[in-house]
């Protein structure tokens, strides 16, 4: 039925009917409704399918993966956390990567890249352009404060490079480094360093994000992720064969061995009785669903304007379990591997615990410099997190681009130029008020946390009720490398739609007061939440702008 | 470690490597060529057969 009103009420609808055609129309290009929208002039596009791949997999591997990851299942009795983070993997995380793809390229298909555009092709309401302004504002905002992360990764290698990141064997001096490097004490502390390293490094990583950015999909963002995903992986391995060869480095505590490290991350604590009673603890299935949630860049904004840019026969099953695999890969293999056996062999098993930043910004320091040839290690790590971080940006800055250049008509010097001024305005803000990280804080709870489970969900039942599992699946299965299990159509309807509700809400009860508490006592939560409101309504009022033109185009093609 | 946590280990990163390992012997081996899955691949004019003339 969506299909019919979908043909019925697009004037351009006639073009479609290529899509019925035999093979032969499609050999020349079946994009009948590309140039009726695109303004800019020539379309970016993906140069090979590895590219795509490695560009998905770099938007999703990040620093949750070696260090938040690790961290979690550490806390949640090792193993124990693994059942409900594979079982969320396939209810959750694949098939709405999956569903993600197959929207993104059917948006493709006519003629749109930007998620206010896949939105509103795929559902013909006033409304859906609109809902599609998370998609824009999710991956924005979380780059304004990723992009501070990334540059913290780049100071720290060139720290470890240079040699000045020596600080002595007492966990305290790390911290306190970390404290000063972000300017935690006080608002305005990270500027007070001058053009020092910090700051340096965050200029660095703005040039080279928007260098990187300007050069397009191919040139830019392709390439990068060509070369800079097997470069994370090498250092990863290189850094896992020194974590794994360690022995027992300190003759005085004989405990703190390899094995023992891995049973810290992996063994079953207690048991199949202490299994048992870890599944019983709803607060580690929630961590579980959300870990893969966010770890796989689902309801990001970002698959589904990266698949957009793929030809119509392009595959994109296999690609988009790839994408997954690889995700999982440095998660579990790589990250599980490292980051909780590392810290347990120098710092026992109390040192073996903490968040993404306690662990990798003050407890593996600590770790390296305990550690033989730890310079050179820890120069590796923060490096291999610096391209996890990059990779990521990058993908971040993407889907606003398309939408400034197929709904407005700027070109990439335009659009690269505004999405500049913008993020530039918010990492400003986020880098000013770094007393207890407030703003940051602020911005990954409202926007990188609760944005991105309100996309997810609208995303999920747009593919599952709206553009329906029949026409998914024909997307899906146009060129597949492959067969999409037929239970996927069920799931993506109704499981996964009320598991992210679930888990949503559960999580949302756990942490809305702390953060509404947050908002009333704190000013620079207050600021940066207001910030955030007004880049929604320039973007909301950009989309009515674009959706206008988008109308008249469609009544002068028609 | 346990038994139990050496199974663990071996299935969760033995497991998430082969499947990528898999996964990327198909991308790389299909680079060139075009399978189809769907219905909507098949074209009832086109056969298997080399062309005639």
């Amino acid at each position: 039925m969506a299909s019919n009103l979908f043909h019925r009420d697009v004037p351009w609808a006639s073009h479609l009917q290529l899509e019925s055609r035999p093979e032969k129309s499609f050999a020349i290009d079946c994009r009948p409704t590309e140039n009726a929208f695109m303004s800019s002039g020539k379309k970016d596009g993906w140069g090979s399918s590895l590219g795509v791949i490695l560009a998905v997999t770099g938007s999703a591997v990040g620093l949750g993966n070696f260090l938040r990851f690790p961290g979690l299942a550490a806390k949640y009795d090792g193993a124990a956390f693994l059942i409900p983070y594979f079982i969320a993997l396939l209810l959750v995380g694949l098939p709405i990567a999956w569903s993600e793809w197959a929207m993104g390229r059917f948006g493709g298909q006519r003629g749109f890249n930007s998620c206010p555009g896949i939105f509103r092709a795929i559902w013909k309401s006033r409304a859906s352009p609109y809902l599609g302004v998370l998609g824009l504002i999710v991956p924005v905002v979380i780059y304004m404060y990723y992009l501070w992360i990334e540059s913290w990764c780049l100071g720290y290698a060139l720290k470890y490079l240079t040699g000045s990141l020596s600080l002595g064997s007492e966990k305290a001096a790390y911290t306190d480094h970390f404290s000063s490097y972000v300017g935690i004490a006080a608002d305005g502390a990270f500027f007070h360093q001058g053009l020092a390293l910090p700051v340096l490094c965050l200029l660095a990583c703005v040039a080279l994000n928007f260098f990187i950015i300007y050069r397009g999909l191919s040139g830019g963002i392709e390439k990068v992720c060509l070369w800079g995903m097997p470069l994370l992986v090498l250092c990863a391995l290189f850094v896992l064969i020194r974590v794994l060869t360690l022995g027992t480095p300190d003759p005085a505590h004989p405990e703190r061995n390899v094995v023992a490290g891995l049973a810290q991350m992996w063994d079953l604590r207690g048991g199949v009785p202490g299994l048992l009673k870890s599944l019983a603890n709803a607060e580690m299935w929630l961590a579980a669903a959300g870990q893969i949630f966010f770890s796989l860049s689902v309801g990001f904004g970002v698959i589904i304007n990266y698949a957009s840019y793929l030809k119509k026969r392009d595959d994109i099953a296999l690609s988009s379990t790839t994408a997954v695999a690889g995700n999982e890969f440095c998660e579990v293999s790589l990250g599980g591997l490292i980051t909780i056996p590392a810290a347990f062999l120098f710092l026992g098993a109390a040192g073996a615990v903490g968040g993404t930043f306690g662990l990798g910004f003050q407890t593996l320091p600590l770790v390296f410099d305990r550690m033989p040839a730890g310079q050179l290690f820890g120069f590796l790590w923060f490096f291999l997190l610096f391209i996890a971080a990059i990779t990521s940006s990058l993908s971040m800055l993407q889907p606003a681009i398309a939408f400034f250049e197929e709904g407005l008509g700027l070109g990439r010097r335009g659009s690269v130029s505004l999405l500049g001024f913008i993020t530039l305005m918010g990492t400003g803000i986020v880098v000013w008020f770094t007393k207890d990280l407030a703003a940051l804080d602020a911005m990954d709870f409202w926007v990188g946390s609760f944005g991105i489970f309100v996309l997810a969900t609208i995303q999920t039942l747009l593919y599952g009720w709206v553009l329906g599992p029949k026409r998914g699946r024909e997307e899906l299965e146009r060129g597949a490398l492959l067969p999409i299990p037929r239970i996927f159509d069920f799931v993506i309807r109704y499981v996964s739609p009320v598991f992210l509700m679930t888990v949503f809400i559960l999580w949302l009860h756990q942490s809305w007061a702390s953060n509404w508490q947050a908002i009333q006592t704190q000013p620079s939560v207050r600021i940066a939440l207001v910030f955030v409101l007004a880049v929604i309504i320039l973007f909301v009022l950009l989309i009515a702008h674009a959706v206008r033109t988008w109308e008249a185009r469609e009544r002068k093609t028609a | 470690m346990s038994l139990w946590g050496w199974l663990i280990l071996g299935m969760a990163v033995g497991g998430t490597t082969g499947f990528l390992a898999w996964c990327l012997l198909r991308v790389l081996g299909n680079q060139d060529k075009h399978h189809l899955h769907a219905t909507t691949d098949l074209d009832p004019r086109q056969t298997d057969r080399e062309p005639t003339d």
